[in-house]
């Protein structure tokens, strides 16, 4: 079975995912920040030494020589070790002034690493490779061919390097701190849920081994995790319910159907046990059929209940109007009524469309009415009306009967319960267990009233508009 | 008659082959899916009982194998108890009736009974007669020796279906089912409270009696003879 490890939670997977997001995107900030900032500089540091060249030019094409010279020389004084010079002569190489060994001269742009060797005594370069620690200077310069000279400008570009090598390890660092921030913070969010998930492990698994009654934690949040437990836990209540419907049915079949069958054992027996004319076995086998008819009969009815209750019925449904379901009911069931001297009245049958399957309906309202006709003593006033209570549609069966005690009424819906005084009348004991369970199909109720005197069933199923809007709730 | 019976449960065939012999027809078994779609195929019956849960092809396909292959022989479907959908589903398919098991075998033979003549179609009727009950399906007039009576609707659909089937003994579940729209069985005398009233009216202020009541059976409709 899984075993919780804050590491292998999904809320701490998620915060992996986002560290490696996190990581991606400031390497990715710092690295454009190293290429932006490199590339300024060196275009400031080239910009610094092409602009002392053209002074330096211009000096050389106005005034000649001595203009050139006298620039030279202005230069050279503020020499550094971060900034060169360098005048010889083209024709033999001879120097002339500067701070770097004039063999140093290139044409163009060079970008070169100066080893000790080549300095050649000069101060400004070993200052500058004495601050570095592999001994050598980076030098960014540019020579050129004025007039008989051989001139160079130079920078030491260290600091370029430098301010690198700072923006790699501010990365390297970077990298680091947020590595270890997210999965710190990772581990931090990810224990709150882990320990939910396991609550809800546990109970589950306590469920498993039986406790059907238990329910998972539903904390106050509202979050995505309360809705799923709260959406299993009314699937499990559903579970509990059909699992308990399919425990009662079975004990039923037991109770009910052992009866009979026995019964009809000791009738069969007693006709064995010596012979008879063929008028008393027709009469003893007719009997048989009869008793083994009942038993079907009853093994339908809760086989029936059953699967209504299983609620595969519901592909059924359709839009219909309860008024008219109730009506062909009724027409169909006056004269059955009229015969046994009973008065069945329907005038107040208020349209109202539900959905529902009209077999299962009609059915519902013919055993109400049976069992009005059969329990009322005639002459009986049975009276059926359908009339919109808000958003519900209410079907009353009332009859002017003996009724039942307040005691009773809960129980009549339940299967084979049957009153005392109606032991003696043919019948199942399931006709309003069926009632039942039809109406619960439809999201209904159904509640058995005082009707002083006579009892009231009232049945009260949602409108079809209230209907669909549940429907599609529950298809969300 | 001829009837194609394809039914894997041994005591279930035994009980319908037998009881269609006693009867003095002429049944065919086939206790698997293949060999009754062979057969219903190849041979010709008046009418055919097929289970619903078959070994190898299953009796929804074989009906629909039969109508698509344009036979239209009459099917009756066998459902179990715990198929409430099997009925809708069967009819779908293109069978003509169902039976609910277990059933009564007189209940399976007035079935047959009132299907095996409906074939070859007739052209719709819109009289019907019966000795000197005579029914206008246009004008929704009936007429015994020439007076008219006055019927309510229901009633009228109660007559109308057995002068259809005259001389059949219609059981109290075929009504039920085909005048009524009831699938299930009721507790009170729904059929002979109806059958009363319409007797009273075409029958009582007569000399002789049509509707006649057959015990344990059902109620059959005829000339008087």
């Amino acid at each position: 079975m899984f075993r919780p490890e804050p590491f292998r939670s999904t809320s701490f997977r998620v915060a992996l995912l986002y560290t490696v997001f996190f990581l991606g995107s400031v390497l990715a900030i710092l690295g454009i920040t190293y290429v932006a900032a490199s590339s300024e500089m060196a275009g400031i540091l080239r910009s610094a030494v092409s602009d002392d060249m053209r002074i330096l030019r211009q000096a050389f094409h106005a005034g000649g020589e001595g203009a050139l010279l006298e620039r030279m020389d202005d230069l050279t004084e503020s020499a550094s070790e971060d900034r060169f010079f360098m005048m010889r002569q083209s024709s033999d190489g001879a120097a002339i002034a500067g701070n770097m060994p004039p063999d140093l001269w290139r044409d163009g742009w060079t970008d070169e690493k100066l080893s000790q060797n080549t300095f050649d005594g000069s101060e400004d370069l070993k200052r500058a490779a004495s601050r570095n620690s592999d001994g050598e200077v980076l030098l960014l310069g540019l020579g050129e061919r004025i007039g008989p000279f051989d001139v160079m400008i130079g920078r030491n570009s260290h600091v370029l390097d430098e301010t690198q090598e700072i923006i790699l390890s501010a990365m390297l660092w970077g990298a680091l701190v947020t590595t270890l921030l997210a999965l710190v913070g990772g581990f931090i969010v990810s224990v709150g849920p882990t320990r939910r998930v396991d609550e809800i492990a546990a109970t589950t698994r306590r469920i498993v081994e039986g406790r059907l009654d238990l329910r998972l934690p539903v904390s106050k949040r509202r979050d995505e995790l309360d809705r799923l437990a709260t959406d299993i836990n009314t699937m499990l209540a559903r579970i509990e319910t059909l699992l308990s419907s399919l425990k009662q049915v079975s004990a039923d079949i037991a109770h009910d159907l052992r009866t009979p069958l026995a019964r009809l054992r000791q009738k069969l027996e007693v006709v064995r046990r010596q012979p008879r004319s063929p008028d008393e076995y027709e009469t003893a086998i007719d009997a048989a059929i009869e008793e083994s008819d009942a038993a079907i009969e009853t093994f339908n009815a809760l086989l029936r209940i059953a699967q209504i209750e299983a609620g595969t019925r519901k592909s059924r449904f359709r839009r219909l109007d309860l008024a008219n379901v109730v009506r062909k009911t009724c027409d169909i069931y006056g004269e059955v009524a009229a015969d046994e001297e009973h008065e069945l009245i329907w005038k107040h049958l208020e349209p109202g469309e539900i959905e529902g399957d009209e077999e299962l309906l009609t059915q519902a309202v013919a055993n109400l009415l049976e069992n009005a006709i059969r329990h009322v003593p005639a002459p009986g006033r049975i009276e059926v009306a359908v009339s919109i209570q808000n958003e519900r549609i209410r079907l009353d069966i009332a009859d002017d009967g003996p009724g039942v005690s307040e005691n009773e009424r809960e129980r009549i819906f339940e299967r084979l319960y049957r009153l005392d005084r109606s032991r003696t009348t043919p019948g199942s004991g399931l006709g309003l267990s069926l009632v039942a369970a039809i109406v619960e199909l439809h999201s209904g109720t159904v509640e058995a009233l005082d009707n002083a005197p006579g009892l009231r069933i009232r049945i009260e199923l949602p409108t079809a508009h209230a209907a669909l809007s549940t429907q599609n709730y529950e298809t969300v | 008659m001829k009837v194609l019976v394809i039914e894997d449960d041994r005591s279930t065939a035994d009980y319908v082959t037998g009881g269609l012999k006693e009867e003095g027809h002429d049944p065919d078994h086939a206790a698997s899916g293949p060999i009754g779609l062979e057969l219903a195929c190849t041979r010709d019956y008046d009418a055919m009982v097929i289970d619903r849960m078959l070994p190898g092809i299953d009796g929804l396909s074989i009906v629909r194998a039969l109508r698509s292959s344009g036979r239209d022989t009459p099917v009756i479907f066998l459902t179990s108890v715990s198929g409430l959908d099997d009925r809708v589903e069967g009819l779908e398919a293109g069978a003509d009736d169902y039976l609910v098991k277990p059933f009564a075998f007189s209940e399976l033979m007035a079935r047959l009974n009132a299907l095996a003549r409906r074939s070859p179609m007739r052209k719709e009727e819109t009289v019907l007669t019966v000795g000197d009950l005579e029914m206008n399906l246009i004008a929704r007039t009936v007429k015994r020796e020439g007076r008219e009576i006055d019927l309510q609707p229901r009633e009228f659909r109660l007559l109308e279906y057995m002068m259809r089937n005259r001389g059949r003994v219609l059981t109290r579940t075929m009504l039920l089912e085909r005048v009524w729209d009831f699938h299930f069985d009721p507790k009170t005398n729904v059929v002979e409270t109806h059958v009363s009233r319409l007797r009273g009216k075409v029958d009582r202020p007569y000399a002789t009696e049509m509707i006649k009541t057959i015990r344990g059976a059902g109620y059959v409709l005829n000339v008087p003879s």
